[in-house]
């Protein structure tokens, strides 16, 4: 992975996909995954590559992505890094973000969860339940006797 | 899609041909999602999906929340440059709902406009109804003969016909509880007009709008345009008198 970083005394870590791919990164931008910043600090062997065990190649990648463009502090200003942000979780599709949301709760990168967290909570505003369960592939699992209950639980279930 | 299939494992390669179920997803970032949103009606689709969505956003959440929209009610103070003392107002969401009861079939269906007054709470400011009673009060809610000081909306099925917002003037400060706008038009109570307001959204900022990014544009009794911008602690307005009335309309 190529690096664009000017410092020299930058050091380089190796990550690790789960399915074996291996990325080259500056140490602050892994530094953004607490989990990796945990793990650094008991490792004997900087140049080892470091296992991320539940994130495959294609979404680490991603994180990454996410991780070097808020690294680099003082390059934009707080309203153009939220607009990158924006058009970042706007180009992922529905299983990316799935495994974008797990993977920042995994690695511990809090503004990668609450941007995709929130971004989750956009797509479900204004969804009635039967499509919100259309789109995020969801099986109702209430028995007709069960769903009548909650209906009756919800005074502004809306019928538009 | 064949809701059979297996699911593919966390360090599964992404297959973009098949869509994972988000049913799966763990508890404890289900619940944050939940946190994000803005209005009660969406808390409870939310509840609403499936068991596991379910026992996940508890009703604990709803403290505190909207109901008719994210943003409103707003109150704002506007400072004018002269010696008045500063303004305070209020922007309110309204609905026209369409209820129908669940329990009595041969009630028949009715209509009413609610209000957001107060944040969780809805208020019945005016009835829809061809007949209004004399013994409208003054302020607060519309206490007509024979109707219940409050609704059990659980009884009824509801429909949402139409959104708007309106602005009415606080007389006490900013967290008065007063409006004044009942005063004005005492003359007339069952008449009173609202301003007339239009919401103006920053076409920029798709369904993650702040108050921010609203304009509130208002046509005074005069046909003047008062135009409010919402804009961090410094809320200004402005007056535009249009050359013609029609070009305010």
């Amino acid at each position: 992975m190529a690096s664009t970083s000017t410092s020299t005394l930058s050091r380089k870590l190796i990550l690790k996909s789960s399915d074996g791919e291996k990325f080259e990164v500056d140490e602050n931008v892994a530094m953004q995954s607490q989990t990796i910043k945990h793990m650094i600090e008991d490792l004997d062997d900087i140049n080892s590559p470091i296992p991320v065990s539940i994130v495959t190649g294609t979404i680490l990648s991603k994180v990454i992505e996410y991780c070097k463009k808020h690294a680099t502090e003082d390059s934009d200003s707080d309203e153009q890094l939220k607009q990158w942000d924006k058009e970042y979780a706007n180009n992922m599709d529905l299983n990316t973000l799935y495994y974008l949301l797990l993977a920042a709760n995994y690695m511990e990168i809090k503004g990668l969860l609450e941007l995709i967290t929130q971004c989750v909570a956009d797509m479900i505003k204004g969804k009635s339940p039967e499509e919100i369960r259309a789109h995020f592939n969801i099986k109702n699992d209430f028995t007709p006797q069960e769903e009548a209950n909650i209906r009756n639980e919800n005074p502004w279930a809306f019928e538009n | 899609m064949n809701s059979t299939n297996p699911k593919p494992p966390l360090n599964h390669p992404m297959n973009r041909s098949q869509q994972i179920s988000w049913s799966e997803l763990p508890p404890d970032l289900l619940l944050p999602i939940a946190k994000c949103l803005a209005t009660q009606p969406d808390i409870f689709s939310f509840r609403r999906v499936c068991k596991l969505w379910r026992a996940s956003a508890p009703l604990s959440l709803l403290a505190s929340k909207n109901i008719l929209s994210p943003l409103f009610p707003h109150r704002f103070t506007i400072k004018p440059d002269t010696v008045y003392a500063p303004k305070h107002y209020i922007v309110c969401m309204n609905c026209v709902i369409l209820l129908r009861s669940n329990v009595n079939p041969k009630l028949p269906p009715f209509m009413m406009i609610v209000d957001e007054y107060r944040s969780g709470k809805l208020y019945v400011r005016r009835p829809f109804c061809a007949r209004v009673p004399k013994c409208y009060p003054s302020f607060g809610n519309v206490n007509l003969i024979d109707f219940p000081p409050s609704l059990d909306l659980s009884r009824f099925r509801v429909s949402k016909l139409a959104r708007f917002p309106t602005l009415s003037y606080l007389s006490d400060g900013p967290d008065g509880s007063r409006i004044i706008q009942f005063k004005l038009y005492r003359q007339k109570p069952y008449d009173y007009p609202k301003p007339k307001v239009v919401l103006f959204v920053d076409p920029n900022c798709e369904n993650r709008a702040t108050i921010n990014d609203h304009t509130l544009v208002e046509v005074s009794q005069s046909g003047d345009l008062i135009v409010t911008r919402f804009n961090g602690e410094s809320h200004n307005n402005f007056t535009y008198t249009p050359r013609k009335r029609e070009e305010s309309l």
